[in-house]
């Protein structure tokens, strides 16, 4: 019987992605072709995109569809693309290039459309990217880096932050499954470096444990029994002693604090 | 490294729950402040606790061994009697009627102490530990909170009749009872609305947990009566070993204010109060309590009355051979 293939969290693939032609690519775009993201809810700062390959019926060429996948002008011109393309062994559905301003933001959310078992899988290839990126999965940091490709399944929460003043320019391409593909993913998960804490995260619980031990501070944020005022100060009081972290970071800590109790049976009997 | 938390640092912070970890047992505390425990059980107070917004985010959590600085103090309030039971005969009554009062702490069934007395089944060199925890636990538990407290009165599991030698270690001189009932009303309640203990495989480890084989024959009532019987009859032997008081569920209400007053530590100008709090059914606050017994009587059919005569009335028995004999009593309010 062949083996079910089930997703992991994330896993790095074993190519090796030359970036340089994409990258020359790249610069040939004309600015006017990145478009803002559809999904503004959830953003901050400037997150746009271009697309190469997309889905007949994707408005704008960025969203998700059904359609069959049409490659665009901008992906035809330029056979780095398609080059890029052919190791993935799998059909594409869709390919953009995603683009995170200095300073945006991704806020926490689950693309619920790649959770299923037949669902498309997305793939990231970082081809501009810098060490203070922080893309985050189930709370965790996503070691990417340029000129490697990795699987990741956003179904799962995840929220992006890009501080500084460079751009962010990640190539982001669903496919089917394919039994090529999936072994690739099968293949790398053993050897993908392990997710790190954030900065935020880590900040935050610098000032969990500031707080758990000063009275007074423990006193000023017990007075509230609201929650979005409790955030604020919880927020007011992390800048006024140095904690950097953001709303995401404090309510990300909450959730995983609620599962906990919920889930308290599940963790005794493990 | 962080210096190890002593008690002071923890005033007011209670375990809620424990869990063994590559690194051993941890505990998840949180800031329980001058809350009194009065919900029917802890895990309700809990979830009371956990709606402030603090308590969402600051909780702590600790290795187990906080606890041994617990243990080396003087508690705030010792425990003055355990609760072990049959289910379903009025426990929670009991918690209810005592936690009305502020001299009284009652813990009803918190799953950290439940873990902690359990832990050897699953890791044999808990017992190393086991005895040291436990009094540590419940001196934190014990902590005087609301600034009245004198006594604390600990509710157990039904299963945990099971580790009573283990918790009699670490408390050698604390009183106990082992509350029981007609197993047919215990069983027809259980067939009505299952507990942890009646369904196959959710209980964990336990001495309650049968092997498969013993067990996968028996209808669904002989399986709850089995289980039942288990109960009742290791409350009788642990009785008879201990020091037990066995206490029928139809000495309740009054046994609390009467002929148990003494060992839940009941003054004469509580003894109203606590029995006020009988008024009240125990686990639905709106609704008084009532004796069920003859409705549960009525709703057995032949296979259940068989199962029960067959698995738990001999170890039923044999309680009320060993019951001191008592006048029923009424509460007069």
């Amino acid at each position: 019987m062949a083996e079910v293939f089930t997703r992991p969290p994330c896993a790095r693939l074993p190519l090796a992605v030359d970036t340089a032609p994409m990258l020359a690519a790249l610069a040939r775009i004309p600015d006017a072709a990145w478009q803002p993201h559809f999904n503004t809810e959830y953003f901050s700062g400037d997150w746009s995109g271009v697309a190469l390959i997309a889905p007949a019926d994707a408005q704008g060429g960025l969203t998700p569809g059904q359609g069959e996948p049409v490659p665009t002008a901008l992906y035809q011109a330029e056979p780095a693309w398609s080059a890029a393309l052919a190791p993935l062994d799998a059909v594409v559905r869709s390919a953009r290039l995603l683009r995170l301003g200095p300073g945006a933001c991704i806020r926490e959310h689950c693309d619920y459309d790649l959770g299923s078992p037949d669902s498309d899988l997305r793939l990231h290839l970082p081809l501009l990217s810098h060490p203070d990126v922080e893309f985050l999965l189930d709370g965790l940091v996503v070691p990417m880096l340029a000129g490697e490709c990795w699987f990741l399944d956003l179904s799962r929460p995840h929220r992006v932050h890009n501080p500084g003043t460079q751009v962010r320019i990640h190539l982001v391409v669903d496919c089917r499954p394919s039994p090529a593909l999936q072994a690739m993913i099968a293949a790398g998960a053993p050897a993908t470096p392990a997710l790190q804490p954030s900065r935020g995260s880590l900040a935050l619980q610098a000032f969990q444990q500031q707080v758990v031990a000063d009275a007074t501070l423990r006193a000023s944020l017990l007075a509230h029994s609201e929650r979005d005022t409790f955030i604020d100060t919880v927020l007011a009081l992390g800048r006024q002693h140095q904690h950097l972290f953001s709303r995401d970071d404090v309510l990300a800590a909450m959730r995983q604090q609620r599962q906990r109790w919920q889930q308290r049976y599940m963790v005794q009997s493990a | 490294m962080m210096a190890a938390l002593r008690p002071a640092d923890l005033a007011g912070w209670l375990p809620i729950m424990a869990r063994s970890s590559p690194a051993g047992y941890r505990l998840d505390w949180a800031f329980f402040d001058r809350h009194a425990l009065q919900e029917p059980f802890f895990h309700n107070s809990t979830d009371s606790v956990l709606q402030l917004p603090f308590n969402q985010l600051f909780r702590r959590d600790t290795a187990l061994d906080v606890l041994a600085a617990w243990a080396e103090q003087p508690a705030d309030t010792a425990p003055a009697a355990f609760v072990f039971h049959a289910s379903r005969c009025g426990s929670t009554l009991i918690a209810r009627m005592l936690s009305r009062l502020a001299s009284h702490t009652v813990l009803s069934e918190p799953a950290p102490l439940d873990t902690l007395l359990r832990a050897h089944y699953t890791d044999p060199v808990a017992t190393r530990w086991q005895r040291d925890s436990l009094r540590g636990l419940l001196a934190c538990y014990g902590q005087r909170r609301r600034g009245g407290e004198r006594s604390l009165v600990v509710k157990l599991d039904a299963w945990n009749i099971f580790e009573l030698p283990l918790l009699r270690a670490a408390f050698p001189d604390t009183p106990w009872i082992f509350l029981y009932r007609d197993p047919l009303e215990i069983v027809v309640s259980q067939l009505r609305q299952p507990g942890v203990h009646v369904v196959p495989g959710m209980l964990g480890a336990s001495p309650l947990t049968l092997p498969f084989d013993e067990v996968s024959g028996l209808t669904r009532a002989e399986f709850v009566a089995q289980v039942i019987g288990q109960i009742l009859a290791e409350g009788e032997r642990q009785c008879r070993a201990h020091g037990g008081i066995a206490v029928n569920y139809s000495e309740l209400p009054g046994a609390v204010t009467g002929r148990l007053a003494g060992l839940f530590d009941l003054h004469a100008d509580d003894l109203a109060l606590a029995a006020a709090g009988a008024g009240q059914h125990a686990k639905r606050p709106e609704q008084g309590f009532s004796p069920d017994g003859d409705d549960k009587r009525r709703e057995a059919g032949p296979e259940v009355l068989a199962a029960v005569a067959q698995y738990a009335q001999p170890a039923y028995q044999a309680l009320e051979a060993l019951r001191a004999p008592v006048i029923p009593s009424t509460v007069s309010v």
